[in-house]
C-alpha cells in the first residue's frame, strides 16, 4: 500500500468516527447541538474532502429545505409570532429549523459516503460476501455501460415517430438479450443468423443495423473489414463527442497514459487554432510521434464552400504518411478529428483503410470522432471496438487504457 | 469476443447485459426527463425499469434474475456524477424487489406485467416520503398531512379532498407504472418471437416457457 493510500484510509477511519460522534450529537433533537454537530462536520469535510464538500452545492435541496422549515412555522404549532403581513408558530418555526439543520447533516453526510460508493467498492463487498458471479456481472455491466449510454443517446435522437421507437425497443430488447446469450457463451448460431440476414426494409427501419453494430463491436473486439496476412485485425477505439466537447484533450490524455504504459503512439491530432475571442480559426496537424506541427485547414473565407474550412491538399499527404508509417512502426495510432469528410468517404479514412489493410505493428487505432458523424464512419471502419464520450470519467479513462494494454498483451503473447 | 466482456453463467450475463440496459436508460433518460423538468419523472424511470426487468423475463423467465438485474443496476448507478446516489440506488433495488415478488407468482401474465409495473412506480412514492423522513425527520410527516389537510380545506373541500388528490396522484403514477410494465411484456415477447430467435435457457425449477 503506497503512503497516499494509507493517508486515504486514515482521513476515511477518522471521518467515519467523526460522523458518529456527530450523528450522536444530533439524536438529542436539540438545535444548539445539531447545529453544532452540522458545524464540525462541514468543517471537517472542509479540511479533508473538499470534494464532498462541493458536492452540496444543490440549490433546488436547499430551496426546499428552507419551503419546509418556513412551511413548519405556518402550519404546525399555535401562530403566535408576528412576522410582518404574517402570523406564524414560534415553535412551528423552531422544528423547521432542526429540521434544515438535520437535512443538512444528512445530505452532507450522504455526500461523503457516496464517494466512497463506486462500482470497485460494490465489487469487492459482493466478492467478499462470495458472490463472485454477482461482482463478475457487475464489472461487465461497468464494461457495457458507456458505449450502450451513447448508443442510447444517439437512438433517442435518430429515432422519429412511434413506429421507429417502437421497432428500436424490440430490437434493442432482442439484441440486449442476445448479447447476454453471447458473453455466456450460447447462441453463436443466432448471432450469424442475424448478421447473414439481408437488410430489408424491416431491418433497416427497426435500426437494428446500429444495435448489431453495438454487439458486434463489443463482443468481438475487433473491426469487421477484412484484413491483410495473418496478424490479427486492428481495433478501433473512439473518443466521440460534439465540436467543442473536449475530444482531443481526452485522447491526448489516452495518449500520455498509453505511453506511460509502455505503448509507443504514432500519427496525427488535429489540435484548434482559436483567435483572441476564442473563435475557431482553423485546425492545425501534430504529429503524435515527433511533435511536429504544420497548418492544415482555415475558416473559409466564402460560406458556401464544403463544411466551412479550406483544406490544404498537402496536409492530407502529409497525415496519410504518418498514417501509414505509424501503423507499421508503433504499437498504435491516432487520428483525430473523423467527421463529415470521413463519413462521407473522404478524409482521413483511404489513409487509415491502407494502414489497416497493410496490417502493420499497429495493433488499434485511437479515434477522435464526431458524433453526429460515429454511425457512417463506424460503417466505413468498423464497429469501434470500445468508445468512450468526450468528457469521460476518469474511471472510464483508466478502464480503456487497462483494457487497451491487456488487449495487446493478449494479441502479442 | 473481448475477454474483458465475458461471463459464463447465463444467468448472469443476463443480469449484466440488461442491468447494464437499466443502468444507461437511468443515466441517458434520466438526465433528459429531470433536464426537461418533466412531471412524474420518477414514475416515468420506474416505468422504464419496469419495462426492462418484464421485457428480460419474456426472453429469460429465471427466478431470481429481475433481483439480481436490478442488483447490478443499482451498482451501475453508482457511476452516476450526482451528489448523493443512496436515493436512487435504494430506489432501483425496491423496484427490482418488489417486480420479483410479483414475478415469483407468474412472468408471463398480463396481470402480473400490469401489478408489477404499478407496484415499481408506486414505489417511488414511497421511497420519496422516506427519504424525506430520513432527512428532515418525522416532524416532515406531520407537515405533509397538514399541508394536505389544509389544501383541500382552501380550496373549500374539506380536509378529506386532500386526501383524495393524494390518491388521484398515486393513481397516476400507478398507470404510468403499470403501462411499462404492459410494454415491457409486449416487447420481450415480440423479441423472443424475431427470426433467429434467441435460445432460451431454463433449468429443474424455473418455469416453462
Amino acid at each position: 500500500m503506497s503512503r497516499s493510500e494509507r493517508e486515504g484510509r486514515w482521513t476515511r477511519i477518522g471521518l467515519s468516527a467523526l460522523a458518529l460522534g456527530c450523528i450522536g450529537l444530533q439524536f438529542g433533537g436539540h438545535l444548539a447541538w445539531s447545529a453544532i454537530a452540522l458545524a464540525i462536520w462541514l468543517l471537517a469535510l472542509g479540511c479533508m474532502c473538499r470534494e464532498a464538500l462541493r458536492r452540496l452545492w444543490m440549490p433546488r435541496f436547499w430551496g426546499l429545505s428552507a419551503v419546509f422549515a418556513l412551511g413548519c412555522g405556518l402550519l404546525l404549532g399555535p401562530r403566535d409570532l408576528a412576522l410582518g403581513p404574517l402570523s406564524l408558530s414560534g415553535q412551528g418555526l423552531a422544528s423547521g429549523a432542526l429540521m434544515m439543520v438535520r437535512g443538512a447533516f444528512i445530505f452532507a453526510l450522504a455526500a461523503w459516503a457516496s464517494r466512497s460508493l463506486d462500482g470497485a467498492w460494490i465489487r469487492a463487498l459482493a466478492r467478499r460476501a462470495g458472490a463472485e458471479p454477482l461482482a463478475e456481472s457487475i464489472a461487465v455491466a461497468m464494461r457495457l455501460l458507456p458505449d450502450l449510454s451513447l448508443r442510447l443517446a444517439h437512438a433517442r435522437a435518430e429515432a422519429q415517430g412511434w413506429r421507429s421507437l417502437h421497432g428500436l425497443a424490440v430490437t434493442l430488447v432482442a439484441e440486449t438479450g442476445r448479447l447476454a446469450c453471447e458473453m455466456a457463451g450460447q447462441g453463436k448460431e443466432a448471432a450469424i443468423a442475424l448478421a447473414e440476414r439481408p437488410a430489408g426494409r424491416e431491418h433497416r427501419a427497426d435500426g437494428a443495423d446500429a444495435v448489431q453494430k453495438y454487439r458486434g463491436a463489443m463482443l468481438s473486439g475487433s473491426p469487421e473489414r477484412p484484413h491483410a496476412g495473418s496478424q490479427p485485425p486492428a481495433v478501433m477505439v473512439a473518443v466521440v463527442g460534439e465540436p467543442d466537447s473536449g475530444k482531443t484533450r481526452t485522447v491526448e490524455l489516452l495518449v500520455e497514459k498509453l505511453a506511460q504504459a509502455g505503448l509507443r503512439p504514432a500519427g496525427v491530432r488535429q489540435p484548434k487554432q482559436l483567435d483572441e475571442q476564442g473563435q475557431r480559426l482553423g485546425y492545425e496537424l501534430a504529429d503524435v510521434a515527433t511533435g511536429e506541427r504544420r497548418p492544415f485547414a482555415r475558416r473559409a473565407a466564402r460560406p458556401d464552400r464544403q463544411r466551412g474550412f479550406d483544406f490544404d491538399p498537402q496536409g492530407w499527404a502529409w497525415a496519410a504518411e504518418r498514417i501509414r508509417t505509424g501503423a507499421s512502426q508503433a504499437d498504435f495510432v491516432v487520428v483525430d478529428e473523423l467527421g463529415w469528410l470521413e463519413a462521407d468517404g473522404q478524409g482521413h479514412l483511404a489513409a487509415i483503410h491502407a494502414a489497416v489493410a497493410a496490417a502493420g505493428r499497429a495493433r488499434f487505432y485511437l479515434l477522435g470522432v464526431r458524433a453526429s458523424c460515429a454511425r457512417s464512419i463506424q460503417a466505413r471502419l468498423g464497429a469501434f471496438a470500445r468508445s468512450i464520450p468526450a468528457d469521460a470519467a476518469d474511471w472510464e479513462i483508466e478502464d480503456l487504457v487497462g483494457w487497451l494494454c491487456q488487449n495487446r498483451k493478449g494479441r502479442n503473447g | 469476443m473481448s475477454a474483458g466482456v465475458r461471463t459464463r453463467d447465463p444467468f448472469w450475463a443476463h443480469a449484466a447485459a440488461f442491468g447494464a440496459l437499466w443502468g444507461a436508460v437511468e443515466i441517458t433518460l434520466g438526465a433528459f426527463v429531470h433536464a426537461i423538468r418533466l412531471p412524474f419523472a420518477g414514475a416515468l424511470l420506474a416505468g422504464a425499469g419496469a419495462c426492462i426487468l418484464l421485457a428480460q423475463r419474456q426472453i429469460m423467465p429465471r427466478r431470481g434474475l429481475s433481483l439480481a438485474t436490478g442488483v447490478v443496476a443499482a451498482a451501475c448507478k453508482s457511476i452516476s456524477p450526482g451528489g448523493v446516489i443512496f436515493g436512487p440506488m435504494l430506489g432501483i433495488l425496491t423496484e427490482a424487489v418488489l417486480i420479483e415478488c410479483v414475478l415469483l407468482l407468474s412472468s408471463r401474465a398480463v396481470l402480473s406485467a400490469c401489478l408489477a409495473g404499478a407496484l415499481a412506480a408506486c414505489a417511488t412514492l414511497v421511497h420519496h416520503v422516506l427519504k424525506m423522513w430520513l432527512f428532515f425527520g418525522g416532524k416532515i410527516i406531520d407537515l405533509y398531512i397538514s399541508a394536505i389537510e389544509g389544501a383541500g380545506r382552501a380550496v373549500g373541500l374539506g380536509a378529506r379532498a386532500g386526501w383524495w388528490a393524494l390518491v388521484a396522484l398515486a393513481l397516476i403514477v400507478a398507470a404510468i407504472g403499470a403501462a411499462g410494465g404492459l410494454l415491457g411484456r409486449h416487447l420481450g415477447q415480440r423479441a423472443a418471437r424475431r427470426p433467429a430467435a434467441l435460445p432460451v435457457v431454463c433449468e429443474v425449477g424455473d418455469e416453462p416457457v
